[in-house]
């Protein structure tokens, strides 16, 4: 694992991170007005550190150090002068780690210390959205987050390894398309875990405990921990209660905080909150508009989906002893058929088979009449070559099982195996059906092939 | 498909993000956990499916000489539907870096594909140095991915790509060589005229006497005399070579490329490649773990045997020299030169020398290269005159043989055409 310079799109993904967490965190006092403000003063300080960090990656000087400590004393003046007086702890205190975060940023180089500045900005995410104001609007900052921590933690690890890769490889294949890769990776990350997200029910030891254990009450510490302001303490707490019940009065269901996916009515009323962002508006009344059409479109769907799931489960409860045989049936068969298959592989029982085919068709004659012989014949054949060790791929055909047995076998055993193959085919393919003379053919040479392997 | 320790800290992670969503009602809790368990998943199942309905393809030279630098022709071919990310081609490649580590069987990195769209195939060549003579088995190339996250590598090997590599031994050029004729083969009847311009010349005429070669009748003479004439030649260069080659365990000192058998072998190669430039009879006798016998010859077909052999002989014999030259002795013809390759260690030097003196009974010229054994110890200081006082040097010198001294870092072209 080398030590590798960063590549410029890591740091917009860091920058585009960093921000958007900051951003949840802002959003939660969007009804004061300074939404706006705080995002370009934010921008601008993680914009600059992360250019100086990017340019200290290309080289490295003293001018790094010498901005991590001014923005360092920065921030630390911030935090007495501003943040202090205006938000008190705890969220002051989460203002301080942003700007020790863009201190950081000055010397952020390595692929260690971008993550770390990830980590960062990770805790600032988990801090608002475990907010009692955090609710599914926050979803328009929280969700371009995850995608840009994915993409740049992707992008670092593909971006190390393909340098490790130019580094220690003897040829120079061309490192084109990393970009298709990272994008690749990240949409395939956020697919699958929203996926997870979805199909993941959602319990709690509450619930558990309720419905496994012992009788408790439904949700016990849940409603304490929203109305409490989601466990922080501070200056703010006795007036956030109040405002959480504010919010949810004018429909910001908390769906952070497991809460219901809001209704067309309760959407548009999260639109016309005071200071929402102007484009966060038109989208949110976007999307209440075309939940309305989804709903009336597969109200019908969903009626005949619930009908089919009832009828489903009535069919369950009436045929469950049924189904319980049928699916143990299914279990065997599926033993006994991968049992066949393990059998079929040990040395021995293949020898044995082999003598056995020899004894059943190659003395006595008795095979089955038309196309079953020939496969007979053919089967036989492959036991008699898996013996000495070259079985027949489950993807080969008949042709590549013979170029394999060209490769391995002397020139009489090769004659006699491309024969039988041949009429093996002919057999198989052939129009016309397999005759007497064919099988006594096919017979003559399995009994040389035998003798010649043996 | 191997996983890698960081695939289990994420399932710790995972685990624990989990464990904290179902503790606290929180939906970005579950989300995170999820997102976890993505990485996880893909990390263990995308690598394995990149791998598949790939075909590679190697293409290169079977032939090469040290010190060449010989190009590998890789072809990648995604035969599927879906793209491929970071793919790592891997081959066995024993010959690179042999001169250091030895035959090594280690998987190279040949390269990485960053993305292979659908149905595209990537081409992409690989230059390496032929560091060591030897025969090489190439391949299988592998395919191997741990993409995107690293958590874990699936590999697999490709069919159909396995090749072999023979890299002779390097060549000096020699100008000329201090060699004796041998006036006698040319008369006999065994041997057809010199076929090479100057190797022998029309001398004069005088009549038939038994024995003579009936080739060498001249018949227009003999019809208008009435008498078998038979033409005379005077043989310039019939010069025929004996190469012996030493290849006993303990003849060879030093390691890699500047081990006296690497020295010894290169100028064997040589002086075969300049006999077989001047139309001359060579053969080798060396005594390895199998006997490296090649019967005398002359012209190309019959250098490339003697190179064949050359490239995979090594020093694993038992036998002591003075048993090759025994029986060089007594197989050589008269007037036969026999090139000497003296390294062996300095107790065998009696019984070396005896068996000397027989082949020179024999009639053999003797044109010996002695090394000088302490130059090619890793960090001895060598003396000039080791060699020259020593008491096989002194009894070459006895025999009239024409003595080299060879040391580790010698310009073999320099001492030999000097």
């Amino acid at each position: 694992m080398s030590n590798v310079t960063l590549f410029a799109p890591l740091y917009l993904g860091l920058f585009a991170a960093q921000l958007l967490a900051v951003a949840c965190n802002a959003f939660l006092d969007i009804g004061y007005g300074g939404f706006e403000r705080e995002m370009l003063f934010w921008s601008f300080v993680f914009g600059v550190t992360l250019y100086v960090g990017w340019r200290q990656s290309r080289k490295p000087n003293a001018l790094g150090s010498a901005w991590q400590k001014g923005v360092l004393f920065f921030g630390l003046a911030l935090f007495v002068l501003v943040f202090l007086p205006l938000w008190g702890l705890p969220r002051a205190g989460l203002y301080l780690l942003a700007m020790l975060q863009a201190s950081y940023n000055c010397v952020t180089i390595s692929g260690r210390q971008l993550r770390l500045g990830l980590l960062v900005s990770l805790a600032l995410v988990l801090f608002a959205a475990s907010h009692f104001r955090a609710d599914w609007t926050m979803l328009f900052y929280l969700a371009p987050y995850l995608v840009a921590a994915v993409y740049t933690l992707v992008g670092e690890q593909i971006h190390r390894r393909g340098n490790d890769l130019r580094q220690t490889s003897l040829g120079r294949p061309g490192g084109k398309g990393q970009g298709v890769a990272i994008l690749a990776a990240t949409a395939a990350i956020m697919f699958v875990g929203g996926s997870l997200y979805l199909i993941t029910p959602q319990v709690n030891w509450p619930y558990l405990e309720w419905r496994f254990g012992q009788q408790s009450l439904r949700n016990p510490g849940g409603g304490i921990e929203q109305d409490g302001g989601g466990g922080q303490t501070g200056a703010g707490k006795a007036d956030d209660g109040g405002e959480a019940e504010q919010n949810r009065g004018r429909g910001g269901a908390p769906v952070l905080l497991g809460g219901h996916w809001p209704n067309p009515r309760e959407m548009r009323a999260a639109a016309r909150r005071p200071h929402m962002p102007r484009w966060q508006a038109a989208a949110i009344d976007r999307a209440a508009d075309f939940s309305e059409s989804a709903r009336q479109i597969l109200q019908p769907v969903m009626i005949g989906l619930f009908d089919w799931w009832e009828w489903l489960k009535r069919w369950l409860r009436e045929h469950w002893f049924a189904l319980l045989l049928g699916v143990l049936a299914s279990i065997l068969a599926a033993m006994l058929i991968a049992l066949r298959a393990w059998i079929g592989e040990i040395p021995w029982v293949v020898w044995l088979l082999s003598r056995w085919d020899y004894l059943n068709l190659g003395v006595f004659g008795r095979h089955s009449a038309g196309e079953m012989g020939a496969r007979q014949y053919y089967r036989a054949m492959e036991r008699l070559f898996t013996l000495t060790g070259l079985p027949r791929a489950p993807t080969a055909n008949t042709r590549e099982y013979l170029a394999d047995i060209r490769r391995r076998h002397r020139e009489d055993v090769l004659r006699s195996a491309a024969e039988l193959t041949r009429l093996f085919e002919q057999a198989r393919y052939a129009a016309q059906p397999v005759g007497e003379q064919s099988q006594h053919s096919m017979r003559q040479l399995y009994r040389a092939l035998y003798r010649l392997q043996r | 498909m191997r996983l890698r320790s960081r695939f289990w800290i994420l399932c710790g992670f995972a685990l624990a993000a989990y464990s904290a969503a179902i503790s606290r009602e929180q939906s970005l809790a579950w989300f995170l956990a999820a997102l976890m368990s993505a990485s996880l998943l893909t990390g263990l199942l995308w690598p394995r499916w990149l791998i598949q309905r790939l075909s590679v393809r190697r293409a290169g030279p079977q032939r090469a000489l040290e010190g060449d630098a010989v190009t590998f022709h890789i072809e990648v071919h995604n035969r599927g539907w879906l793209p491929r990310f970071m793919l790592e081609l891997f081959d066995q490649l024993p010959f690179v870096d042999a001169a250091e580590l030895g035959v090594n069987q280690g998987d190279k990195l040949l390269g990485g594909i960053a993305s292979l769209p659908a149905g595209s195939v990537r081409r992409f060549e690989v230059s390496l140095l032929c560091e060591k003579r030897g025969f090489y088995r190439l391949g299988p190339v592998s395919l191997a991915s741990s993409f995107p996250l690293g958590l874990a590598e699936a590999r697999t090997a490709t069919k159909h790509t396995f090749q072999s590599l023979t890299i002779y031994p390097r060549v000096f050029p020699i100008v000329s060589l201090p060699l004796f004729g041998a006036p006698s083969q040319i008369h006999r009847g065994a041997y057809c005229l010199p076929e090479g311009a100057g190797a022998a010349e029309f001398s004069g005429m005088r009549e038939y006497r038994r024995g003579d070669n009936p080739r060498h009748v001249h018949w227009p003479t003999t019809a208008r005399l009435n008498e078998l004439m038979v033409k005379e030649f005077e043989p310039l260069a019939s010069a025929c070579l004996y190469i012996a080659l030493d290849l006993a365990k303990d003849a060879n000192i030093g390691r890699g490329q500047h081990s006296s058998l690497e020295y010894a072998i290169r100028i064997a190669a040589s002086v075969a490649g300049y006999a077989c430039r001047q139309n001359m009879h060579s053969r080798v006798l060396a005594q390895g773990a199998e006997t490296l016998r090649i019967a005398s010859g002359k012209g190309d077909f019959h250098y490339q045997g003697i190179l064949d052999a050359l490239a995979v002989a090594d020093s694993n014999g038992r036998a002591p020299y003075a048993e090759v030259i025994t029986e060089i002795a007594l197989n050589c013809l008269p007037g036969e030169t026999v090139l000497l390759l003296l390294a062996e260690p300095p107790h065998r030097d009696a019984a070396t020398l005896q068996a000397l003196a027989l082949l020179r009974a024999q009639g053999a010229y003797l044109f010996a290269v002695l090394f000088d054994r302490d130059s090619f110890f890793p960090g001895a200081i060598p003396s000039k005159n080791a060699v020259r006082n020593s008491p096989l040097a002194a009894g070459l010198l006895e025999l009239g043989a024409h003595c080299l001294t060879v040391r580790k870092g010698d310009d073999l072209t320099r001492l030999f055409n000097s």
